[in-house]
């Protein structure tokens, strides 16, 4: 990878890198440079930052959402573990 | 807020144990599938989480520092990352038997696009704070493939550190960039798909 010549492919991984750590400073520029030109990376960019920050924002209303409550069989099981070791206890 | 009631306040958020599993097994299933992708692996962990805490209970250990659900929440965290790590204890470099089926299909020979990234029409992030539009976000996370979508949950629901999931998830940190490039290909590849349906007539001018 030459520094000015990223493409699209070298650029959505760089922008995803970008996200987790400090890119060095040439890499940093070449993504700079092509994210000037191509819309659609730049798109993709603002998209994955853009999903980043509704997760962190939102975590009591991902814990509340539309994943399904717990099996009826899984809860019995875990109530006779519960009530059986209340009673030996002490 | 009131200090002389703290102390009872938090021992009696914990309840009976017997209560527990109506006050805190929905929301920690919640928290252990939305991490797993699961359903037994995450009913198994808050089994364990509750065994954990009984035992701390019996030991006199817990002292009333937090509120029982938080309590409970954070010794489900460990028990995620003690399943995490034996997961892939025994799956060293597995990564380079599996192929890159998202950056193909994503990008042609010469590294553009194959699919160009469509408009979203993103405004105000309050507009988005709502059910249905959550819903696509959980249902794009828990769909992620398996070592791709553990490291992105890890990633960015809980904000690990890169380190931190190389170590879990017994990976390279070049495989960890790899991963993760292919994880947000998915995450937003499968944003898109859904998005139009919910989201789009909303935002429309």
């Amino acid at each position: 990878m030459k520094m000015w010549i990223f493409n699209c492919q070298h650029v959505a991984q760089l922008v995803s890198e970008s996200m987790d750590h400090k890119l060095s400073l040439g890499r940093r520029l070449g993504m700079r440079f092509h994210l000037l030109m191509c819309s659609h990376c730049a798109r993709y960019k603002k998209q994955l930052h853009f999903i980043r920050r509704l997760i962190s924002s939102n975590p009591s209303l991902i814990t509340d959402s539309s994943l399904p409550t717990m099996d009826e069989n899984a809860k019995k099981r875990l109530r006779q573990i519960l009530s059986q070791s209340d009673q030996s206890k002490d | 807020m009131d200090a002389t009631k703290k102390q009872p306040q938090a021992v009696e958020g914990i309840g009976n144990p017997e209560t527990w599993v109506d006050l805190y097994a929905d929301s920690l299933f919640h928290y252990a599938l939305l991490r797993t992708a699961d359903k037994p692996v995450a009913e198994e962990l808050v089994q364990e989480t509750f065994v954990a805490a009984l035992s701390t209970l019996g030991n006199n250990k817990f002292r009333g520092e937090s509120a029982g659900k938080t309590w409970l929440v954070g010794i489900l965290k460990h028990k995620i990352s003690d399943h995490l790590r034996r997961k892939y204890r025994h799956q060293a470099q597995s990564l380079e038997n599996i192929n890159d089926n998202e950056i193909e299909d994503s990008f042609d020979a010469r590294g553009n696009w194959r699919v160009k990234p469509g408009q979203w029409g993103m405004g105000p992030d309050e507009r988005y704070e709502q059910q249905e539009f959550m819903h696509i976000i959980v249902n794009c996370i828990s769909g992620l493939g398996a070592q791709q979508g553990d490291a992105f949950r890890l990633r960015e629901l809980d904000g690990e550190e890169s380190e931190e999931i190389c170590k879990v998830l017994n990976i390279s940190p070049t495989n960890y960039w790899v991963l993760m490039h292919r994880a947000r290909l998915a995450m937003r590849q499968c944003m898109e798909r859904y998005w139009p349906l919910e989201i789009k007539w909303r935002t429309r001018r």
